[in-house]
């Protein structure tokens, strides 16, 4: 949906060792809670 | 997103003391040193009536004095060591990592799972840049999907990741610009940091 309103919090939680096909990688999590309103 | 290339270290402030402490080691061992070769030719050529006897009596009347000259040889190993020490214990200062590096040409291909097992893969690329009136550039940023594709313009000032608009190109309708602003990322991310926005987008 586009053009309403929207609400976000962040936070940065830390890093995690994140293993995929394509090798291990030192990732950031970050925590982000979406409230997103009605279509104006 | 992948990490960036690491940029060159600022020189640091414990740098600039760490050569001034050494600097004044030098000044202080250099300078116990000549005290000590002159207290030891007056002592060995000291004899009455000539100039050495004069300065004999000098160190009699300073007394003491090679055992301030044995001081100041001692201090200034000491802090000689403790420089060295500094130095040992320095570590190179990097960069903190950019989580989101923004080149044009730049493309990072992705595979999704989900939990049930299933798998889809899309593509991000940084398509172009252009300079904005604060002197910061707006990128382009293209995922393609199996849907279709999105188009994202991000900017990076000082301290953030700025994500300016949203429009699926292949349907014009579809497009929002978010007022304010959204505040995408911070930049650096550090742990326990957080940051809120309000906006419509």
């Amino acid at each position: 949906m586009m053009g309403v309103d929207i609400e976000e919090s962040s936070r940065v939680l830390g890093t995690e060792l994140v293993e995929v096909p394509a090798g291990k990688f030192q990732a950031m999590k970050v925590e982000t809670k979406i409230i997103q309103g009605e279509r104006l | 997103m992948a990490i960036g290339p690491a940029s060159r270290a600022p020189v640091a402030t414990a740098e600039i003391r760490l050569v001034k402490r050494l600097s004044l080691a030098v000044r202080v061992f250099l300078d116990g040193y000549l005290l000590n070769v002159w207290a030891r030719r007056v002592y060995k050529n000291a004899a009455p009536g000539n100039s050495d006897f004069g300065e004999l009596l000098s160190l009699i009347k300073y007394g003491g004095l090679k055992t301030m000259i044995r001081f100041r040889i001692f201090a200034a190993l000491l802090l000689m060591s403790l420089a060295l020490l500094a130095v040992l214990a320095q570590k190179p200062q990097e960069p903190p990592p950019d989580y989101f590096p923004l080149h044009v040409g730049d493309w990072w291909k992705y595979r999704s799972t989900t939990a049930d097992g299933k798998q889809s893969d899309f593509t991000i690329k940084v398509l172009s840049d252009e300079k904005q009136s604060d002197g910061t550039n707006q990128y382009l940023v293209e995922t393609l999907t199996t849907f279709q594709p999105i188009h994202d313009w991000y900017s990076k000032p000082t301290g953030w990741v700025l994500m300016h608009r949203i429009a699926y190109p292949k349907n014009e309708a579809l497009k929002a610009d978010y007022q304010p602003v959204k505040q995408y990322l911070k930049n650096p991310l550090s742990v326990g940091s957080s940051w809120q926005w309000k906006g419509r987008g």
